[in-house]
C-alpha cells in the first residue's frame, strides 16, 4: 500500500488552498458554460490579476455544478471566517465588479504596465469599480445576484453523490485527494476482503440508480461468485432521457468519485478491466473522465498494481454513438463490443454472461458515485437516509414549469410536494400544478392528488411511473396531456432499435392513434385501441425501452382520461356541426 | 435431466434446452417467426411468448432455459390476444399481396395470419421500408415484405461467416442492409443464398423463381450436388419439368439446411445451349468414312486460343449406332496392332460409382490394361 | 476423411492446412465457423490469406513449399515439451523411436528461418493442437485432452512430396493420439462430387475396386472369377501425366476420356495438347464440347448428374443416391449406357464371346449390385439401403451400419506406422529468370475447368473473368496495375490475364485459378516432377515471371525522353 503518498499530496493541496484568504469558485459545468461561464471564468481570473494584490489574497477555482442551473453562471465566494456567498446570473462585467467587491486592491501605478492594454480588465477598471462601489455605500448592483444559501432549494437537499461537485476542481486529482478522495479505496484494499465489500454495499441497501433499482450489493455478489477468469466492470454513462443530466454532471464535476467507485467495485467482484460507456454528446464528461483516468494511472491508482497492492485494474472510455437504447445494459454491452447496439434477451444476465460473454457488473454512474461515501461512512449511515426500502439519496434533474430548476440531490422518501413547492419554489406566474413526470420517456405522469406521496422506487411504481434515472419534469395546467404523451412517444419511435416488433411497429401505431386523437379525428374506439396497444407493447416488448415506452400514454390515460375524452367530444361536436 | 410441466404435461429434458425446444419435441406447437433451430436466439418477434408460473410478464419461450419445476402455459386467452395483436402489427406494415406473392403457401406470416384468422390489420397500414433491391442475378431483396426477424443476419454471421448484412437505421426505418447500403457485390456477401433459405417471407426470393409458379404447383425432387466432394443434398423445385429454384431441407444428411452459391444457384448450366445433344464426329474422320463430302483438317491453332469455339465447325452429328461402332472398332484396331497398353482411359470424378465401375471394368476386363486414371489428383 | 463432417462442429481444435475451405468447400467451412463460434481454436497454416483466416485464432503464414518444416517443428516441439500421447503411441503404433530420431534436427528455430513463421507461433500451434485446447467454453468430450482434427486439401497433396506431406499430417495426429475418436483424425477434403467414388471403384492405375492392389494375385484372381475370366492385368498402369508423355512418344495411341478435361486440368497444357493431337484415336464423352472434346475424333453426349441416377461417394466416404431431376437434352445418355454400349461392341470386334450382361444392365441398381460383389468396403450396401442418409464405408455386411470414424480402436493395418519423413523442397524453385512462385487453385464461384460454372448465369456474373492475385510489391516491380493486363511466363508457356493486386498472397507468390480457358493456369505448371508415390503434379509451386504487356509497346526512345 502506498496510499500515504497520495494522502501527502492531498494534504499538500489542502495546505496550498489554506494559504488563500478567499477562493472564488466558478461553475464550469455544461449548463453554466452554455450560459457563458467560460467568459465569466476568464473575467474573474483577469480581474483578480488586475487587482495587483498579494498572490494569496484570492484564487479563482474552476468547479462543477452548484445545482441551481436556471440561475447560471454561478459563482461562489468563500472567504475565511465568513459565510460563503453565492452569486447567480453572472456576466463577465459583473464578474469584474464581483472581484472588485471582494478582493483588496494592491498598489496600482497610474501608468499602465506593458501588456496591460491587451487585457480585457485593467487595474484602472478595478479602481473605477472600487470607487463606484464606495459611492454607492454598501449597496451594489451585485446584491440582486446573491442567492441565499438558506433557500429551501439548498437546505432541503442532502448531498452524498454531489458532495464535492461545485467544490473541487474536476481536473485536479490533488483537489479530490484534498477532499478525502480515494480514502475509501485505500481502506477497502487494506482492510476489507472482496466479500466484505460486497456485503457492506448489500447492507447499505444501495439500489441501482439507473432506474430499475436492483440491489447493487446483490449484483456485485453474483459476479464475485462467478468463477470466470475474466470479469468486467462497466459504468453506464449513456444517459439518454430528455432533460436528464445527473450522470453527466457527476462525470464532469467529480470524475474521480466515479472512478473510485468503479475501482472499489472491480476489487469487490474480481474484475481486472472496465469501461466507462459515455454518450458521445457529452464531450466535457469524456474529456474529464479521460483526464481522470490518465492522472489516476500516473499516480498508480489504476494499473498493474493499484496503490501498490497486487490488485490490478485498468479502465477505459467507450463513447456511445447516439442511441438511447444503448443505455439498456445488453445493448450497451453489444456497443462496447463494437457491434450494433441492440438489446438481447435476458437471461443470461450480464452478471453471468456479459461483455465478451464474461461475467460483468454494469452500474449506472450515480450508483458508482455512491460507493466511496458508503465505504467512508459505513453502511449504517447510508441506510439511515431514506425510506424502508429505498435508502440513500437520489439526484434529480429538476425541470419544467418551476421557479427554480437545476440539479438536486434529495433523500429518498421526500415528497413530491416538497420538491415542487420548496426546492422548486412552486409554479411561476400563478399557474397551477398539473403533473410531475418522472423517469423520462419511460416514466409516467403523477397528478396533483399524489403530491404527498414519497419519492421512492415502490411508491412511484405504484403510481404507474418509475423512479427512472432522475429526470423530473413539472408540468403546469396550461399543458395538454395528450400532447405531452405524444412528445415522449415520438421520442421512443425515433429511438426504437428495430429488433422487436411491438416496440418497432407498436410505438408507431400508438403515435398514429395519438395524432389522430389530437387532430380531432378520434373516437372512443380509438382510445380503447390505444389502451390495448399500449398494454401489448408494454407486456411483449423485448427490452426496457419498449416495455416502458407506453408509460407516458398509459399514465396520462389513467389520470387525465378526461382530456382524451374531450378530444373525442370535440371531434364529435365538429362532426355534428358539419351536418 | 430437468423436469418441468408445459400445459400440464410433465416433460423431462436435458439441461440447457429451451422451453420452445422442449415443447416442440413434445408436439406442443408454439407460434414463432424469428426462431430458427440452427441459429442463435433472437427473441425479436415476440410470438412465442408463454406464461411462466411466478413471472409477471409473458416471456418468449425461445430464450427461456428449462428449469426444474418450471410450470409453463403456452395457450390461454391472454397469450392468444397478445399473439393476435402481434400478427396484427406485423401486417400493419406488410403488404397482403398473397394473391400474387411467390411465397404464398410457404410464408410463415401468412400461415399465422391464417391460423389467428386475421384478414386485415386493425391499424393504419403503412409500409415502413419500401426498398426494392435487384442488384444481382442471384436473389431479390424486397424489403416491404421483410419482418426484420433477423434470421438472414444471423445465418450470414453465425453459419456462413460472411457478415455481409446487419440491421441498419432505427425504429420504423430499421432495415437489413450491407454497410452503407452498398450493392451486395461490393459487400462481403458470398451469394450462398442461405439467407433466402431461412427467410420466412417473400423478402428474399431467388431471381429464377420470380413469377414462375405457385409453391403448391411445384414438383420437388432431391439429389446430391454435382460440384465439390462434400455431397450436399439439394432439393429442386420444378415447374413443368424445369428447375425453378434450389434449396436444401433440414433432413439433408451432410449439409442440413445450408448450401453454397454453386449448389444453390449453379444448376442452370444443365440447360445451356452448348450442351451436346448427339454424338459428334470430327469432320476429317467423317470425310474418311464418307459421311461428309467436304474434306477438313484439324487446325493447328489450339482450341484454347479460339475465343468462342463452336463444335459444329469441327464436328458433324452422327447417330449413336455409328458412333459406338466406330469407338469400338477404333479401340480394337489399336489393341490388335499395339496391344492393350496402347490404350489409356480417363474415368471421371464427376460420374457415378456405377459408371466408373463399368468404365474400369471395360478397361481391365474388356481391353486388358490398367492404364486407367481420373482427376483425383487435379 | 477418417472422420465425418458432422463431427467438425464439436471439435475443440481445428487445424486447417492447404485448404481454402471457405471457397472450395464452403459448406464444410460453415461447420468450422460454427465450431469456432462455440469456442474452438482454429489454426490455419497456409501461404495465402484465405477468407477463413478471419475466423482463425492462429494463422501461420508460411512461405510456399516450406510448410513441411513447420509441421516437423510442431512435432519436434510436441516431443520436446512432453505433449505427445505416450499411451496411444505405445498401444496403437509402431516405428516411433526411429521416427522420433528424424525429428531432432527440425527445431522450431529452423522452421522459422525457412518458413517465416515465428517460433512462438509454431510452439503455440503445437500446444493447442496436441492438447486440443479451446479458446473458450467447455468441450463436449469427456477426455483428458480436447479433440483436434486436421483438415487438408490439395495444398498438401499437389506437391512433388505430396505423399510425404500427407504422412506427416498422419504422424502428427498419431503422435497426439488425435485419431480414431470423434472430432479428430486426418481429413482430406475432396474436390469433386464423386472423386472418392472414382477411387473406391478402382479408377486408378494401381488398384482394383475397393483398393485391392493390382499386384495382389489372390485378390485379382477373385475379381477375375467374378468377372468370368482366369486372369486380369496385374501390372500398374500409366497415370494421366505419364500417359501424356507416352502419347507424345507414340506408346499410347488411343485415349478414351469420360467426363474429364485434361486440356484444362492437366499440367503443362502445351504438352498435353501435343500428346492428344498425336493420338490415333481420341474419344471424349462429356456434357459440353470441352477444350479436350474439340480435339477428339469422336464426341459422345452424356447426361449430367442432374439427369441420371446412381450413387456418389462424398469426402466422408458416404455413399448417397442421386436421382434424375430433369431430362437429358437431345440424345444425351447416362455414361454407364454409353460405356456399356462401347464395351459390348468392343467384345464383338475382338471376337470375344462374352455374355452381354457383363456390359448392358437394366439399371444402375444391378451395376451397383455387381460392384459390391468385388468391392469389400461396399459389400453390405445396395441402393435400397442408401435411401435417406446413405452409408459410410467400410460397410462389409448387409446389416453393417457403416463407419463414420475410421481407425477406432485399431488401425486398418493393425498398428499405426510412423513413417519418418524428411523435409523436401519444391522441385522448381524461383530463380533470377523466373523469380516468382505460381500457386494454382479455385475461386468460390467456379468449379474445376469451368465447363459448368462458367455457363451458369449467376455464377459467371459474380466472377466473369480470370485474374491473377499479385502482391503489391511484386506488381510494382514490373509496373503492373490493378485490374489491368499482365502476362505470366513460365518455362512451359505464357498466359495473359488481369491483375488483382492484393496482400492476400505473400510477396513472391502469385495465385491463378485454373477455371479460365482464356487464361489457362496449366499452360504454366510443370509436369516433370511428380510425387514419386502418388504421381501427383506439383500444381502448388512452379517458377514464373511477370511481364507488363504495355511495357513492350512503349518505344525505347520515348521512354528515354520521359
Amino acid at each position: 500500500m502506498n496510499f500515504n503518498n497520495l494522502e501527502k499530496i492531498g494534504q499538500k493541496e489542502l495546505d496550498r488552498q489554506g494559504k488563500y484568504k478567499r477562493r472564488i469558485f466558478c461553475c464550469t459545468s455544461t449548463a453554466c458554460l452554455s450560459a457563458g461561464a467560460g467568459q465569466v471564468h476568464t473575467s474573474l481570473d483577469q480581474s483578480v490579476e488586475a487587482c495587483r494584490c498579494d498572490e494569496h489574497e484570492a484564487e479563482v477555482v474552476k468547479t462543477g455544478c452548484m445545482g441551481l442551473c436556471s440561475s447560471g453562471p454561478l459563482v461562489r465566494v468563500e472567504e475565511k471566517e465568513k459565510d460563503p456567498i453565492l452569486y447567480g446570473n453572472i456576466t463577465s462585467e459583473l464578474a469584474q465588479q464581483l472581484v472588485s467587491r471582494h478582493v483588496p486592491i494592491g498598489e496600482i501605478d497610474d501608468e499602465l504596465e506593458e501588456g496591460d492594454q491587451d487585457l480585457s480588465v485593467t487595474p484602472h477598471d478595478m479602481l473605477h469599480y472600487r470607487a463606484s462601489l464606495k459611492k454607492a455605500g454598501k449597496k451594489s448592483d451585485l446584491d440582486k445576484n446573491i442567492i441565499s444559501l438558506d433557500h429551501p432549494f439548498f437546505s432541503k437537499q442532502v448531498k452524498v453523490v454531489l458532495n464535492e461537485t461545485g467544490i473541487v476542481n474536476p481536473d485536479k486529482l490533488e483537489d479530490y485527494l484534498a477532499h478525502g478522495g480515494y480514502q475509501a479505496l485505500a481502506h477497502v484494499l487494506e482492510n476489507m476482503t472482496p466479500e466484505e465489500v460486497c456485503d457492506e454495499i448489500l447492507e447499505s441497501e444501495l439500489r441501482g440508480r439507473g432506474g430499475a433499482g436492483f440491489p447493487t450489493g446483490m449484483k456485485w455478489n453474483f459476479v464475485r461468485k462467478e468463477g470466470a477468469e475474466d470479469k468486467f466492470v462497466i459504468v453506464n454513462g449513456d444517459e439518454g432521457d430528455p432533460g436528464a443530466y445527473m450522470d453527466r454532471t457527476v462525470m464532469e464535476d467529480d470524475p474521480h468519485r466515479v472512478l473510485e467507485g468503479m475501482i472499489i467495485c472491480a476489487y469487490a467482484v474480481g474484475a481486472s478491466a472496465g469501461y466507462l460507456y459515455i454518450r458521445g454528446e457529452y464531450p466535457i464528461a469524456i474529456n474529464r473522465i479521460r483526464k481522470a483516468i490518465r492522472d489516476a494511472r500516473r499516480r498508480k491508482i489504476l494499473g498493474k498494481s493499484v496503490l501498490g497492492t497486487d490488485f490490478m485494474f485498468n479502465a477505459d472510455v467507450r463513447i456511445g454513438a447516439g442511441a438511447f437504447v444503448c443505455g439498456e445494459e445488453t445493448a450497451l454491452i453489444h456497443s462496447v463490443e463494437g457491434k450494433r447496439g441492440m438489446p438481447r434477451m435476458r437471461p443470461p444476465y450480464p452478471s453471468t454472461s456479459g461483455l465478451w460473454e464474461a461475467p460483468t457488473v454494469i452500474n449506472n454512474v450515480e450508483t458508482m458515485a455512491n460507493v466511496p461515501s458508503i465505504i467512508n461512512n459505513g453502511a449504517d449511515w447510508y441506510a439511515s437516509i431514506g425510506t424502508e426500502k429505498s435508502k440513500g439519496t437520489k439526484v434529480f434533474a429538476l425541470a419544467g414549469h418551476l421557479r427554480n430548476t437545476g440539479l438536486i440531490e434529495v433523500p429518498m422518501g421526500i415528497t413530491l410536494r416538497e420538491i415542487v413547492y420548496e426546492i422548486g419554489g412552486g409554479i411561476p406566474e400563478n399557474r397551477g400544478f398539473k403533473a410531475a413526470q418522472t423517469g423520462g420517456p419511460s416514466g409516467g405522469c403523477i397528478p396533483e392528488e399524489y403530491l404527498d406521496s414519497p419519492v421512492d422506487y415502490e411508491s412511484l411504481n405504484k403510481l404507474g411511473s418509475i423512479m427512472g434515472s432522475g429526470g423530473l419534469v413539472i408540468i403546469d395546467d396550461t399543458t395538454k396531456m395528450p400532447d405531452f404523451a405524444n412528445y415522449f412517444m415520438e421520442f421512443c419511435v425515433d429511438e426504437s432499435c428495430g429488433k422487436c416488433l411491438p416496440c418497432r411497429v407498436g410505438t408507431v401505431q400508438i403515435g398514429k392513434l395519438l395524432d389522430k386523437l389530437i387532430a380531432g379525428d378520434g373516437s372512443q374506439e380509438d382510445i380503447e385501441q390505444l389502451e390495448n396497444l399500449c398494454e401489448t407493447v408494454k407486456t411483449t416488448s423485448l427490452c426496457g425501452l419498449g416495455q416502458s415506452a407506453p408509460n407516458p400514454v398509459l399514465s396520462t390515460l389513467k389520470y387525465f382520461r378526461n382530456e382524451y375524452d374531450e378530444l373525442v367530444q370535440q371531434a364529435q361536436t365538429a362532426d355534428s356541426g358539419l351536418n | 435431466m430437468v423436469e418441468l410441466t408445459i400445459d400440464g404435461k410433465k416433460i423431462q429434458t436435458n439441461p440447457g434446452t429451451t422451453v420452445l425446444e422442449a415443447a416442440l419435441a413434445n408436439n406442443i406447437d408454439i407460434p414463432r417467426l424469428c426462431h430458427h433451430p440452427e441459429l442463435s436466439v433472437s427473441g425479436g418477434c415476440r410470438l412465442c411468448i408463454v406464461n411462466v408460473d411466478g413471472y409477471s410478464n409473458p416471456t418468449p419461450s425461445c430464450g427461456l432455459t428449462c428449469q426444474d419445476g418450471m410450470a409453463i402455459e403456452t395457450q390461454n386467452e391472454e397469450l392468444l390476444k397478445s399473439r393476435r395483436e402481434i400478427i396484427d402489427l406485423f401486417i400493419s406494415e406488410h403488404p397482403l399481396d398473397c394473391v400474387t406473392c411467390d411465397k404464398s403457401g410457404t410464408c410463415l406470416l401468412q400461415k399465422y395470419a391464417y391460423e389467428f384468422d386475421i384478414t386485415k390489420t386493425s391499424h393504419e397500414f403503412e409500409i415502413s421500408k419500401p426498398i426494392y433491391q435487384d442488384d444481382n442475378p442471384f436473389f431479390i431483396r424486397d424489403h416491404q415484405y421483410c419482418i426484420l426477424c433477423g434470421r438472414c443476419v444471423r445465418v450470414c454471421d453465425e453459419v456462413v461467416g460472411a457478415k455481409a448484412i446487419d440491421f441498419a437505421g432505427r425504429g420504423f426505418e430499421c432495415h437489413i442492409a450491407t454497410p452503407f447500403d452498398d450493392p451486395l457485390k461490393d459487400s462481403t456477401c458470398v451469394f450462398c443464398g442461405n439467407c433466402i433459405q431461412v427467410c420466412p417471407t417473400a423478402a428474399l426470393t431467388p431471381v429464377s423463381r420470380m413469377g414462375k409458379g405457385r409453391e403448391w404447383e411445384l414438383d420437388r425432387l432431391k439429389t446430391i450436388c454435382g460440384y465439390c466432394g462434400v455431397g450436399c443434398q439439394i432439393e429442386y423445385a420444378l415447374k413443368d419439368g424445369k428447375i425453378i429454384y434450389a434449396q436444401s431441407t433440414p433432413d439433408a444428411p451432410v449439409n442440413g439446411e445450408f448450401l453454397c452459391t454453386k449448389g444453390r444457384f449453379g444448376w442452370d448450366f444443365a440447360t445451356a445451349p452448348e450442351r451436346l445433344t448427339s454424338p459428334m464426329l470430327r469432320r476429317d474422320v467423317a470425310y474418311e468414312l464418307g459421311l461428309t463430302s467436304e474434306n477438313w483438317e484439324l487446325p493447328q491453332k489450339s482450341p484454347l486460343a479460339v475465343r468462342k469455339p463452336k463444335v459444329e465447325d469441327s464436328h458433324i452429328p452422327i447417330d449413336w449406332d455409328t458412333a459406338l461402332d466406330l469407338a469400338a472398332r477404333k479401340l480394337s484396331e489399336n489393341v490388335k496392332e499395339y496391344g492393350p497398353d496402347s490404350i489409356m482411359g480417363l474415368a471421371s470424378a464427376r460420374c457415378t460409382n456405377e459408371e466408373n465401375y463399368i468404365f474400369q471394368k471395360f478397361f481391365r476386363l474388356g481391353i486388358g490394361t490398367n492404364n486407367l486414371d481420373h482427376c483425383a489428383r487435379l | 476423411m477418417t472422420n465425418s463432417i458432422a463431427e467438425i462442429r464439436d471439435t475443440d481444435c481445428i487445424f486447417i492446412t492447404g485448404s481454402n475451405t471457405a471457397e472450395a468447400h464452403p459448406v464444410i467451412s460453415y461447420e468450422v465457423i460454427r465450431a469456432v463460434n462455440e469456442g474452438a481454436h482454429l489454426i490455419i497454416v497456409d501461404p495465402r490469406k484465405i477468407p477463413l483466416i478471419e475466423h482463425a485464432t492462429l494463422f501461420l503464414q508460411v512461405k510456399p513449399g516450406t510448410d513441411i518444416y513447420v509441421f516437423l517443428a510442431i512435432m519436434h516441439t510436441i516431443i520436446r515439451d512432453g505433449l505427445a500421447d505416450e499411451a496411444f503411441i505405445t498401444e496403437r503404433t509402431e516405428g516411433f523411436e526411429e521416427f522420433k530420431a528424424t525429428l531432432e534436427e527440425y527445431t522450431p528455430e529452423r522452421a522459422s528461418l525457412m518458413s517465416g513463421v515465428s517460433v512462438e507461433q509454431i510452439e503455440e500451434a503445437a500446444r493447442i493442437y496436441a492438447q486440443g485446447k479451446r479458446k473458450s467454453g467447455p468441450s463436449i468430450y469427456d477426455s483428458r485432452h480436447g479433440h483436434s482434427s486436421i483438415l487438408y486439401a490439395m495444398g498438401i497433396t499437389q506437391r512433388s512430396n505430396g505423399t510425404d506431406m500427407v504422412m506427416t499430417l498422419a504422424n502428427l495426429a498419431m503422435l497426439c493420439g488425435q485419431v480414431g475418436k470423434p472430432s479428430t483424425g486426418v481429413n482430406p477434403l475432396r474436390g469433386q462430387s464423386n472423386v472418392q467414388g472414382a477411387c473406391d471403384t478402382g479408377c486408378l492405375v494401381n488398384v482394383y475396386p475397393g483398393y485391392q492392389k493390382v499386384g495382389d494375385e489372390t485378390k485379382r484372381k477373385t475379381i477375375a472369377k467374378t468377372w468370368g475370366v482366369d486372369e486380369l492385368p496385374g501390372e500398374v498402369g500409366l497415370t494421366i501425366v505419364e500417359a501424356m508423355h507416352a502419347a507424345v512418344d507414340g506408346d499410347v495411341r488411343a485415349v478414351y476420356v469420360m467426363g474429364e478435361n485434361p486440356m484444362m486440368s492437366d499440367p503443362n497444357t502445351s504438352h498435353v495438347e501435343k500428346a492428344l493431337r498425336n493420338l490415333d484415336f481420341l474419344v471424349v464423352q462429356d456434357i459440353f464440347p470441352s477444350e479436350t472434346a474439340l480435339l477428339a475424333h469422336l464426341i459422345l453426349p452424356a447426361a449430367a448428374s442432374l439427369e441420371k441416377d446412381g450413387t456418389f461417394t462424398n469426402t466422408e466416404r458416404r455413399v448417397q443416391l442421386i436421382q434424375p431431376i430433369i431430362e437429358a437434352p437431345g440424345d444425351a445418355l447416362p455414361d454407364w449406357q454409353i460405356t456399356g454400349g462401347i464395351a459390348a461392341r468392343y467384345d464383338r470386334e475382338m471376337g470375344v464371346e462374352r455374355d452381354k450382361e457383363h456390359w448392358i444392365f437394366p439399371s444402375t441398381q444391378e451395376i451397383f449390385q455387381e460392384l459390391t460383389t468385388v468391392t469389400p468396403i461396399y459389400a453390405g450396401m445396395k441402393h435400397e439401403r442408401l435411401v435417406g442418409e446413405g452409408l459410410q464405408w467400410p460397410c462389409p455386411e448387409p446389416d453393417h451400419s457403416g463407419t463414420p470414424i475410421l481407425h477406432k480402436g485399431k488401425f486398418s493395418r493393425g498398428l499405426g506406422k510412423f513413417n519418418p519423413v524428411l523435409a523436401n523442397d519444391p522441385a522448381e524453385q524461383p530463380d533470377e529468370e523466373y523469380p516468382l512462385i505460381l500457386s494454382t487453385g479455385r475461386v468460390l464461384y467456379h468449379y474445376h475447368t469451368g465447363t459448368m460454372t462458367r455457363r451458369s448465369g449467376p455464377l459467371a456474373w459474380a466472377e466473369p473473368r480470370g485474374y491473377v492475385e499479385i502482391h503489391p510489391e511484386d506488381a510494382a516491380a514490373v509496373d503492373v496495375l490493378d485490374d489491368r493486363a499482365v502476362v505470366i511466363n513460365s518455362r512451359r508457356g505464357s498466359v495473359k490475364t488481369r491483375a488483382k493486386i492484393t496482400e492476400n498472397v505473400p510477396q513472391g507468390t502469385i495465385f491463378l485459378a485454373f477455371h479460365w480457358r482464356e487464361a489457362p493456369a496449366n499452360m504454366l505448371t510443370q509436369d516433370f516432377a511428380l510425387d514419386p508415390v502418388a504421381k501427383i503434379p506439383e500444381y502448388k509451386v512452379c517458377a514464373v515471371r511477370l511481364e507488363n504487356p504495355r511495357a513492350k509497346r512503349k518505344k525505347p526512345e520515348l521512354v528515354k525522353q520521359a
